[in-house]
């Protein structure tokens, strides 16, 4: 387990901490750019533009930002790659395809900070040497389409985005690309094929993006929560993030509750609080008696709920050591008195339906076949080889797909497999579930 | 050199080279569907797989050793897959464990998880790839109790290509094949999941080089309609030849059963067309067993053609030719006859002692072979100036080699196993650099679509084009206009240019000057003869002696024999009787005193020459052609009618005359042909004389195309494919001849009457038709228009 620097910030009931990414969130008006440049907004952006984009990237490795659409790959790494001189057009990407279950922070960043994120990416680009900015959003997000566009607008018009800005001689333009609803193009290099406005099959890797990107390329793509944590480090400075996290998970992030809480939704706090400040002091506590939860969406494999792992903090390092995922920080709640096939049917229906279908393994396997047994299963139809079946058909998918969705559905298949495998047990040989409480009750009380 | 090790076989693998081509090249072996030699790896069928770890390096560059002193091998978790991977120095490849037979076993149930069990009823069975790896590879058995995925098991792609969609394994070979080879996107996947399919656009036709994806496909979901349900693989004769339909000379597989040939596919031949056919070339063989198919000597008798004997036929010749001066009788062969018939021909007529010989269709000129470009050469070129030629229709797959030089990457990887399975230096959607191909025509072709620089001249002009290239080669900036400038600089820059010339540029009498004009540019010249054979008969001495008469020119002779020829009723005037040696019943059959039954190149043994002087043999299929006989025999009843024996009497004669002519022993040469040792030097250029002969009110260039009129006169499917013959022009000339937008109307051409549908083009600033058999590509024919009808039917 990880221990907390000394000083770090790991509370979010440390006096030290503030609310920086959701502080505008709720706020009318709060997308207006009047409101954004009373609120400090575009400072960060002016500060970054009078540095080198290797200093730039320089200062956000120091903050230790890492990337936040799951993956938790370190972001000034990440444009390191980017070639030093741009001889051709660079791009970047900011991934605003957020359609993981249990993932819904970026939506309300889109729809009530729009400037952070513009400010993030006007860092961003001048960081890996791109003058064009592409903003993919998921189709459903139409409020915070419309709003970043009317906010990209409104910066073009006053001189906070276009042409030379800020007296620096840097180019940024910015252009919001709706995706049509599909999880896979979340994908980053499926992204790049959607926006491409090409069928959203992800690519072969190498070429990475940072060399082989949109249209063949040098191109990076970072999530909304990455831009907007980058603005953030570049308006109150590297040493300001690094402040808060554990050793090696800085700065805040954005964690989502949702299940059977009082207070279900976003909530900010610096990484290494534990789950038990999440749930219990700031989501209000479960309504009902919890046996399980998915600690970072859908795919992250699900943990007991136990004291032991409650008292664990939220870091990257301490996740992958429990064997799941800090992942998107989205906490979902499963009540013990729903039958845990169901449930986990639930995610697998969503990774079946979301399956591009472009490898074997997770068209056939996942999409296929998988579901089709949990379907069996939940009918009381199923036999007591469906579980092993369940189990064989996992260790010839895991790690055997073209990309990371067939493994992500694996996440919450495989690890109830290993904590509840009597109730599936139990459904397949009494055809009626251990537990018949349906999850219907959930909400606010 | 990383050095590798497969299964405890050292290897030095090539740099670059993928992990299942190293596999391969060490004698093992997994499966694969989705990689293929030609097309880039993209690793979605999974099958592949294999367990594989590398060294790692210290921070000082020095690997990291193990207990026993060796680089610590650190293995990916997972089985990898192969086709996707590079190998790298001390990689550890293992295609033999536990962890990688269940791996791929538990693969392939996956992938027959939806595949139907209908081999018994699939023309792929037998010849499947899918069949053949889950019998290696598979459990036997699949533990998949749902019902299988029901779908469009007979969706027509096209008139030629059926898909199964129950069948597919979603290997995206097609989709592919289409954007990487011929460079046309029109399939991809349609949904997503589970209920993924292959789909086109509504409405959008597939291509010149559709049926390839036919060849390609690993499971039967792709199948050729000219041969769908009609036997089993291993109920098929396969003899492999080469096609003479155009002069690339692409090897086939031709696929006879019970006599008749059903089918065509690619065979591998990758100097020339790698494994790829046109659609002419593969679907174009309906008409080998049509109705109109000559299978038994006709005479004239009463003024009726009757059925007869090949003796009735030879009497029948002996006594319309008696009394008949042998400089009055005339010997003519089509140019996509064998050179061992053309040798035939050549001692006939010596014997005979007649000078009128000649073969058609040919231009003016013949590469002599000073600075010739190969099929590879176009391949490998970094700038291709293509003259007066339309790529596509008159050599097709050629068309593919020039795109194959715009991607930049050569297949020229060569394993133990043959080409790299998996050429990791291909990519989808591979930017082309169009800037290396420069398209000059007088009309709109193909190619216009990957060149980076397009221009129209006037028709008949290349000489002076050539001449504006030279200028502004030798001082750039003088170019007489922007795109002769940029072809100009092209050239300049390039390593290894190439010019092709086709039938617009060849097909006028001042062909011999545009080739020698062309020769000054400094690149590589690769001319398309307007035959299949016509180089090699041309070569050959297939050519009017002295005071003789070519092809077409009739006046003065008495009598001719023609092979393979239908030429115009106005050039037969002349003849007081008539032989006609035909695979099918012409209007020159039917104006004949005499009908011999040909054999089609299909059903013979021989040799072609295709564009690149390429000797290319010819193998004869199992097909029941009646009494059909090729040149040879019809040569032999023609001798004994007249009388005289001439040196040259058959295959084994023909063969020792072109080894005498050309130094090379033909019998010796391998399916993949080979060059003759000995240049020819022909006599000067002799010209081509124009045969229209008709004056007419309009003048249209014949434009060539892949699809012979004999392919598409006697098979209804193809007639569908090809659509109707167009007659094209733009919409104010058209208005005055008094043409419809649409409407069919009858042409008088040199004699034979054409049907053709007008299309108001606005782009036929030439207007066009499509080069009938018996019309010359790329030349300019008049017209008579009929008048427009009088009173008004709306």
């Amino acid at each position: 387990m990880t221990q907390p620097a000394s000083g770090g910030i790991t509370s979010g009931f440390d006096p030290r901490f503030q609310v920086r990414l959701y502080e505008h969130v709720g706020q009318p008006g709060s997308w207006t750019l009047d409101y954004a440049l009373a609120h400090g907004a575009y400072e960060g952006a002016r500060r970054a533009l009078a540095l080198s984009p290797d200093e730039v990237q320089n200062e956000v490795k120091s903050s230790g930002l890492r990337g936040r659409g799951g993956a938790g790959f370190p972001t000034g790494l990440k444009w390191s790659f980017m070639p030093k001189e741009a001889k051709v057009q660079h791009y970047l990407v900011c991934n605003g395809d957020e359609s993981e279950p249990g993932s819904f922070k970026d939506r309300y960043l889109l729809e009530h900070d729009p400037h952070l994120l513009i400010e993030g990416m006007i860092v961003g680009c001048h960081a890996i040497r791109a003058t064009v900015g592409y903003i993919y959003i998921r189709g459903e997000y139409v409020l915070g389409a419309r709003r970043l566009e009317a906010a990209i607008r409104e910066a073009g018009e006053r001189g906070y985005l276009g042409d030379n800005l800020f007296g620096s001689g840097v180019n940024v333009q910015l252009h919001v690309h709706r995706g049509a609803g599909a999880y896979i193009c979340g994908e980053e290099t499926a992204l790049m094929n959607s926006l491409e406005g090409l069928r959203a099959n992800p690519r072969l890797k190498p070429p990475f993006p940072a060399g082989a990107g949109v249209y063949g390329l040098p191109s990076t793509i970072n999530n909304v929560e990455t831009m907007c944590s980058a603005a953030l480090v570049a308006r109150h400075g590297a040493s300001w993030f690094s402040s808060m996290g554990t050793e090696r998970s800085k700065g805040h992030k954005l964690f989502q509750v949702s299940g059977p809480c009082r207070r279900p939704g976003v909530y900010e706090l610096p990484l290494g609080a534990t789950f038990r400040e999440l749930i219990f002091d700031w989501a209000g506590g479960p309504t009902e008696e919890i046996k399980a939860f998915s600690p970072g969406g859908s795919s992250a494999p699900l943990l007991p709920f136990t004291d032991e792992v409650l008292d664990k903090p939220m870091d990257y390092e301490t996740l992958a050591s429990l064997g799941s995922m800090l992942g998107t920080g989205g906490v979902i709640l499963l009540p013990k008195n729903a039958d845990i096939v169901n449930m986990v049917y639930n995610y697998v229906r969503f990774y079946a339906h979301e399956s591009c279908g472009k490898c074997t393994p997770c068209r056939e396997g996942i999409a296929g076949w998988m579901v089709r047994i949990y379907e069996k299963l939940v009918r009381g139809e199923g036999q007591p080889k469906d579980v092993d079946l369940i189990q064989d058909l996992c260790d010839n998918i895991a790690g055997k797909s073209f990309c990371l969705l067939a493994d992500s559905c694996l996440g919450p298949v495989v690890s109830s497999l290993k904590l509840f495998r009597e109730e599936y047990e139990y459904l397949a040989s009494h055809h009626e579930p251990m537990f018949k409480g349906f999850p219907g009750a959930w909400g606010n009380d | 050199m990383p050095k590798i090790t497969v299964n405890g076989v050292a290897l030095d693998a090539p740099a670059g080279m993928s992990a299942i081509d190293a596999v391969f090249q060490a004698g093992f072996d997994v499966p694969y569907f989705c990689a293929h030699d030609h097309l880039s790896p993209v690793g979605a069928c999974r099958l592949c797989l294999v367990e594989a770890g590398s060294p790692r390096k210290n921070p000082d560059g020095t690997f990291i050793l193990g207990e026993d002193g060796q680089p610590k091998i650190f293995y990916f978790p997972k089985p990898v897959a192969s086709c996707t991977m590079a190998v790298s120095e001390g990689m550890v490849i293992k295609t033999t464990t536990e962890a990688v037979a269940q791996a791929q076993a538990g693969m392939m149930e996956f992938t027959l998880l939806n595949h139907p069990l209908d081999c018994p009823a699939c023309d792929k069975g037998g010849a499947c790839p899918l069949q053949d790896r889950s019998f290696e590879y598979g459990a036997g058995e699949s533990r998949f109790e749902f019902t299988r995925r029901h779908t469009d098991k007979h969706h027509a792609l096209s008139e030629f290509i059926v898909l199964d969609r129950e069948r597919c394994i979603h290997c995206k070979r097609c989709v592919r094949y289409f954007e990487e080879i011929p460079g046309q996107e029109v399939l991809d996947f349609v949904e997503r999941g589970v209920h993924t399919f292959i789909g086109s656009a509504e409405n959008q036709g597939l291509g010149e080089f559709s049926g390839n994806i036919n060849d390609i496909c690993p499971v039967g979901a792709l199948l050729d309609e000219t041969s769908r349900f009609r036997g089993r693989d291993w109920e098929y004769e396969h003899t492999r030849s080469t096609c003479t339909q155009c002069p690339v000379g692409c090897s086939v597989w031709l696929d006879a059963r019970t006599g008749r040939l059903e089918r065509i596919h690619g065979a591998e031949n990758e100097a020339v067309n790698q494994i790829w056919l046109c659609d002419a070339g593969r679907f174009g063989h309906e008409y080998v067993d049509g109705d109109a198919r000559v299978r038994q000597p006709l005479v004239r008798r009463d003024g009726r053609l009757e059925p007869a004997t090949w003796d009735q036929a030879v009497a029948a010749m002996k006594a319309g030719l008696s009394g008949i001066a042998p400089e009055r009788f005339g010997l003519y062969l089509d140019a996509s006859l064998t050179l061992e018939e053309g040798a035939s021909a050549v001692s006939f007529a010596a014997t005979l002692g007649t000078p009128n010989l000649d073969f058609a269709p040919r231009s003016a000129a013949v590469v002599s072979g000073q600075n010739r470009a190969s099929i590879v050469d176009v391949a490998h070129s970094d700038a291709i100036l293509v003259i007066g030629a339309d790529v596509t229709e008159e050599a097709p797959v050629l068309s593919l080699r020039i795109q194959e030089a715009l991607k930049g990457v050569v297949s020229d990887l060569r394993y133990n196993h043959g080409a790299a399975i998996a050429d990791l230096r291909l990519q989808e959607r591979m930017l082309r650099t169009r800037s290396r191909l420069a398209v000059f025509t007088p009309v709109p072709v193909a190619l216009d679509e990957h060149a980076g620089v397009v221009a129209r001249y006037p028709w008949g002009q290349e000489a002076q084009l050539l001449q504006d290239l030279l200028v502004a080669k030798s001082s750039p900036g003088n170019g007489s206009n922007a795109q002769v400038s940029a072809a100009a600089a092209m050239l300049a820059a390039a390593k290894a240019p190439v010019i092709i010339l086709g039938a617009y540029a060849m097909g006028g009498s001042n062909a011999p000057v545009v080739v020698a004009a062309a020769e000054r540019l400094g690149a590589k010249l690769l001319v398309i003869p307007a035959g299949a054979n016509a180089q090699g008969l041309e070569l050959l001495g297939v050519a009017p002696g002295k005071n003789g008469r070519a092809f077409g020119h009739f006046d003065g002779l008495k009598a001719a024999f023609l092979s393979g020829l239908d030429p115009d009723p106005v050039a037969l005037k002349f003849l007081d009787f008539l032989i006609i040696h035909s695979s099918h019943l012409t209007g020159a059959a039917r104006a004949a005193n005499v009908v011999l039954p040909a054999k089609t190149n299909y059903e013979k043994r021989g040799t072609t020459v295709n564009l690149e002087g390429r000797f290319l043999p010819l193998q004869a299929a199992a097909i029941d052609g009646g009494q059909a006989e090729d040149l040879h025999a019809a040569l032999a009843a023609l001798s004994e009618a007249l009388g005289v024996r001439p040196e040259v009497r058959g295959l084994r004669s023909a063969r020792k005359a072109i080894l005498d002519r050309f130094g090379i022993a033909v019998e010796t040469i391998s399916p993949e042909g080979a060059f003759a040792k000995k240049r020819i030097n022909l006599g000067p250029n002799r010209p081509v004389e124009s045969l229209a002969g008709v004056p007419g009110a309009l003048q249209v260039i014949a434009t060539p195309r892949a699809w012979k009129g004999v392919m598409l006169d006697h098979s209804e499917r193809a007639r569908r494919a090809v659509g109707p013959d167009v007659l094209r022009v733009r919409e104010t000339l058209g208005k005055q001849l008094g043409l419809d937008n649409g409407r069919a109307i009858r042409l008088n051409i040199g004699g034979r009457e054409q049907t053709v549908t007008v299309v108001f083009d606005p782009a036929a600033t030439l207007p066009t038709i499509p080069a009938f058999d018996g019309l010359a590509a790329g030349r300019s024919v008049a017209l008579t228009v009929p008048a427009p009808a009088t009173g008004g039917d709306d």
